[in-house]
């Protein structure tokens, strides 16, 4: 067996010098928790290991101009615990604590939930609604990335082979704006999406809708950006009809595949209406309401 | 009385405070490691292997296959041996049967060496999913080992049927389904000389040691199995498997101790599976919903024949749990390239009641009748297959009591008829039955002069209470307090007892335990009497009592160390067998429930949720509250997952299992179980065995299943008849 090397570097030149010199497979790690399980069953052989942990800053939550920089391997549970962010982009956390346990929680990143690249990833379409940007390393220096163009099919992202994200960013929320995430999953917990929705969205005094992003998870081999069910919903108040126009556009942007988890016509289904409830969800919340999310 | 109390289980600190040793954890001087190396075809033969790479790589010390493989004794000498695969031939019966068994002196070597192990094959042609072999479906030939046949008939069920005003003729199906015990297998195996000692995971000591003994032609003295703990088993450590057979195998090739853990995912492929059933229905009854005749016709996937047989006896239920005068069952058996399957927690009862309940329920719909009415219309006073009556059945206390605390009355007919909001709602009910098996079972106990009490016997605690229940059966017999009792199990040095399978460990223990206790309390009134220090000399045994260690005669008492200080003794041992008599031939013995479901049925999205259950149960008497309540909860817990969760896939070309993992076998999580409530009916049946239990560890599964397909009809009118019900099913 080829033998594998294990390296924590304690900055993020240091990170890039080992990726871009690696001869075989690199692989960064975050929590772990999607890297070391595929490594147990041989889905990936990588020949390096760089992990990031030990980078300071790469774990930890900091406000910025009114947004919020969230460390690449920071873990699920610090966003849960932090005072203000949940408050902030309630969307995202809730998101981002869907993934897996608690015991998984105390490990994986947002960083790694992208990186892996699953369209099922459960924090990637709260991320994308919330648009929220990264900070990506690489030899050359530091670039400024979307979210939403990370990822470029299953287990495959943009990210060049000497390049890790260092951190995510999310903006200061619009004021009367709001996020939300749902998924549906057959079982109650533990299970992985069979479709998700998340929306962002920003309101006028009367309750009608400026701006919307809306976003679908595992309906596709990427999460997708879904503009025409963004745009059923700008100029409108959260109507029967406003729903029943954003329920069609969800499932029009369905690709999904067939699989013993869900048929397409299941998975194209359920998004329409993940992609009602999320809504209704997040106007609620633009609006000043308390609505819970979650599953 | 210290029986029925719910008493804490007596292994529980061990476990959860990691003290309890499991088989994989025994410590041994040089032990070495063993890994399987499995078929990557479904069908054919082995050509060859290439190991020399294998062979090359550091700390191997042996590769075994089929071309070096010691030779095996396999004629069959119990139900609980499996003869093949042991690497005694080269044919390919299912895609991940082991050909080759790679020992070194650690695990990762082991496992890296066994990765460079190189087999070609012939391919054969391989059939993998039963439904496309309908038409090979063969009669067993060992139906309940011979017991009886699989086929019986009372009445004129075909000709009933063709006349009953109202119909019911359906099909049913359940699919394979894994056990998936916390604990997958393990075994270390050491040779000394001619005397073999495993450390196993076993749910059936003695049978390991007599499959053991057999396999390589050695006394079964000189096998010693030991097994203090098994993380559950649930059927599947029944049987002893071929990795118990190879670790002591490996063992005697390498000259030194060998462990074998199974993985995660061979526990799909190595230790027997529910198997698929097709079932096919038909009820008669008239207008009054009175049955006038029921056919069940049972379709089990098996393997090929050499590796054995199992049927899944889905119809026995049907023949005795109603009063219909013609009825006709069958079981078939349709052999595929797949594994052996075996006992899984309720084998038979779960999957077939589940099609029984479930056309019970649409014949119920059908008649516009209450499902629980229905029932009682048929109601078996005596059991209608047998013709004998019930050694005790309170079914008619488990309707009542479970539709009182359930609130049935409140369910209104109709399906869609209940809402909640955006939730459909729906209410289900099924009843459970089975068996009440006893096998012969012998303790020992021995008092020595500190007062304590060590009750030994060769039985298993599976995770079901043994511990705890026969050290409170020896309690009250000795009138001895909990604390100074103490129960051994799971070494085959220790009297012998049965397989923990059938539900029948605690019917059948317990009465050997009450009955060593009461020797042990005859011996010591006879050593009291013969004393001449206590003046007894000509009493009988009723004139004296033993209580807290201490006999007590009419006029004065004697404590055991003086008794024993009298005689020179340490201790004080009596050993007892207690064994069923002629009851079967007289009654007969069943346990019942009443299941009920409530679900809820997102009108938009289909998701489909349970909000409550209840179940009552006969079960007897119960000897601890506790353990009892956690095996009806679990067996519940076990018939939703079978409901709504639970299904091996497999790939049809390849014949390879796709799910062997718990991330893609879906079990039900802590969030997908509602509140369970469970009530016992009073009873105390002395018929069945003297101690008055019935076992619990299957019943408790029977008819979940039917209840909440019942409650999913309720609530959405799709009836579906195929397990396990999917969210596709009901979004119509
Ligand atoms: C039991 C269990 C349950 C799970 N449930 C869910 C669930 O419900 N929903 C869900 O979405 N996921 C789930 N997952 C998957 C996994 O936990 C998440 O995807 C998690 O967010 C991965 O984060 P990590 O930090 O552990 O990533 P890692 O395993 O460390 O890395 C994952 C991938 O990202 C790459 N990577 C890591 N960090 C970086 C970086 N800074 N820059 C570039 N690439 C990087 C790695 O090289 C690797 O390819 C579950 C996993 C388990 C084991």
């Amino acid at each position: 067996m080829p033998s594998l090397n294990y390296v924590a570097p304690a900055t993020v030149q240091e990170a890039v010098r080992l990726l871009a010199g690696a001869s075989g497979l690199a692989k960064v790690l975050s929590g772990g928790t999607d890297l070391l399980v595929q490594l147990r069953s041989g889905r990936t052989r990588p020949e390096l290991i760089v992990d990031t942990k030990k980078i300071p800053g790469i774990i930890g939550i900091r406000e910025e101009n009114g947004g919020f920089v969230i460390g690449a391997a920071t873990p699920g549970m610090a966003l849960f615990e932090h005072p203000t962010l949940k408050q902030t982009w309630p969307g995202v956390v809730e998101a981002a604590n869907l993934i897996g346990s608690k015991q998984v929680q105390g490990r994986a990143s947002l960083a790694g939930n992208l990186c892996n690249a699953s369209p099922a990833a459960d924090s990637v379409p709260a991320m994308i609604a919330a648009g929220a940007t990264c900070l990506i390393a690489g030899s050359d220096g530091t670039r400024q990335a979307k979210v939403e163009d990370i990822v470029t099919g299953p287990g495959r992202t943009s990210l060049a082979r000497d390049e890790f994200i260092v951190e995510f960013r999310l903006p200061k929320r619009e004021p009367r704006s709001g996020d939300a995430y749902l998924r549906f999953i057959p079982r109650t917990e533990m299970d992985i999406a069979v479709v998700g929705c998340g929306v962002c969205v920003t309101l006028d005094a009367n309750g009608v809708c400026t701006a919307a992003r809306v976003v679908l998870g595992a309906v596709a081999p990427t999460p997708v950006l879904v503009p025409e069910a963004a745009a059923a919903l700008v100029g409108h108040k959260l109507d029967d009809a406003t729903l029943e126009m954003l329920d069609a556009a969800a499932r029009r942007a369905c690709n999904p595949i067939d699989d013993k988890r869900g048929t397409i016509d299941y998975r194209t289904k359920v998004a329409g209406v993940l992609a009602r409830r999320t809504a209704a969800i997040a106007f609620n919340r633009a609006s000043g309401g308390k609505s819970a999310g979650g599953h | 009385m210290i029986v029925g109390q719910p008493v804490d289980r007596r292994d529980g600190r061990m476990k959860v405070t990691g003290r309890a040793r499991y088989a994989a954890e025994f410590p041994l001087q040089g032990l070495a490691h063993a890994v399987l190396v499995q078929s990557t075809i479904a069908a054919g033969t082995i050509l060859s292997f290439d190991t020399a790479d294998a062979k090359g790589q550091p700390g191997v010390l042996a590769i075994i296959t089929p071309d070096d493989a010691p030779r095996l004794q396999t004629k069959k000498a119990s139900q609980q041996m499996v003869t093949a695969p042991l690497l005694q031939d080269k044919d390919i019966i299912y895609n991940g049967q082991h050909v080759a068994v790679v020992v070194a002196d650690t695990l990762d070597r082991a496992l890296e060496a066994a990765a460079r192990v190189r087999v070609q094959y012939r391919q054969g042609e391989a059939v993998t999913i039963m439904d496309q072999a309908l038409g090979q479906a063969a009669v067993p030939k060992h139906f309940r080992n011979g017991a009886r046949p699989p086929d019986s008939q009372r009445g004129d069920p075909d000709a009933a049927f063709a006349t009953a005003p109202v119909k019911i003729d359906v099909t049913y199906t359940t699919p394979v389904e894994h056990h998936n015990p916390m604990e997958p297998h393990a075994t270390i195996a050491m040779w000394q000389g001619d005397r073999l000692t495993v450390w196993t995971a076993t749910q059936g000591i003695s049978g390991a040691q007599t499959t053991l003994a057999t396999l390589f032609g050695v006394e079964p003295q000189n096998v010693r199995v030991v097994s203090p703990y098994v993380g559950g088993g649930f059927g599947c450590k029944g049987n002893t498997w071929p990795p118990a057979t190879l670790a002591a195998m490996a063992a005697r090739v390498v000259g030194r101790p060998v462990k074998l853990v199974l993985t995660r995912a061979q526990m799909y492929t190595s230790n027997g599976y529910r198997p698929r059933t097709i079932q096919k229905l038909k009820l008669g009854a008239d207008q009054t919903g009175k049955l006038l005749a029921m056919r069940h016709d049972g379709f089990s996937q098996m393997s090929q024949p050499v590796l054995g047989e199992f049927v899944e006896p889905v119809a026995l239920a049907t023949e005795m749990l109603y009063a219909c005068p013609n009825v006709a069952v069958s079981h078939r058996i349709v052999p595929v390239n797949q594994g052996l399957p075996t006992y899984m927690r309720a084998p038979g009862e779960a999957s077939g009641v589940f099609a029984l309940e479930s056309a019970m329920d649409e014949l119920a719909i059908a008649l516009k009748m209450d499902p629980i009415a229905l029932r009682l219309a048929n109601y078996a006073e005596i059991d209608p297959h047998e013709n004998k009556p019930f050694s005790s059945k309170k079914l008619r206390e488990c309707y009542a009591q479970g539709a009182a605390k359930f609130e049935w009355s409140r369910r209104t007919p109709g399906p869609r008829s209940m809402r909640d909001g955006r939730w459909l709602v729906g209410l289900g009910m099924a009843t459970a039955t089975y068996p009440n098996n006893r096998r012969a079972a012998s303790a020992r106990v021995r008092l020595g002069t500190d007062g304590v009490a060590i009750v030994q016997s060769g039985t298993q605690d599976i995770g079901t209470g043994t511990y705890t229940v026969m050290a409170q059966v020896a309690a009250d017999e000795l009138h001895l307090p909990l604390s100074h009792v103490r129960f051994e199990l799971g070494d085959t040095r220790y009297p012998k007892a049965p397989v923990s399978g059938g539900s029948s460990t605690v019917p059948s223990v317990s009465p050997a335990v009450q009955a060593a206790c009461a020797a042990l309390r005859a011996r010591l009134f006879d050593m009291a009497i013969a004393d001449p220090r206590t003046g007894w000399s000509g009493a009988s045994h009723s004139d004296l009592r033993f209580e807290n260690g201490v006999v007590i005669g009419p006029d004065r008492r004697i404590t055991v160390p003086q008794l024993l200080a009298h005689q020179n003794l340490a201790f004080v041992e009596a050993e007892a067998e207690s064994k069923p008599g002629d009851e079967k031939n007289e009654h007969s013995l069943h346990a019942f429930g009443a299941q009920f479901a409530e679900v809820r049925v997102d009108l938009e999205t289909g998701e489909i949720r349970l909000t409550r259950c209840v179940g009552a149960f006969d079960a007897g008497r119960v000897l601890n509250a506790k353990t009892a309540r956690s095996q009806l909860i679990g067996g519940i817990t076990y018939g939703i997952g079978m409901a709504l969760f639970e299904k091996t896939e497999v790939d049809a070309e390849t014949g390879r299992i796709v799910n062997a993992n718990i991330a893609e076998y879906l079990v039900p999580v802590n969030a997908d179980i509602p509140p369970i409530e469970t009530i016992l009916v009073a009873n105390d049946d002395r018929i069945g065995n003297p101690v008055g239990v019935k076992g619990m560890g299957e019943l408790p599964m029977v008819g979940a299943a039917a209840a909440v397909a019942n409650a999913v009809w309720h609530a959405t009118g799709v009836r579906v008849r195929d397990l396990p019900i999917r969210i596709e099913d009901v979004l119509a």
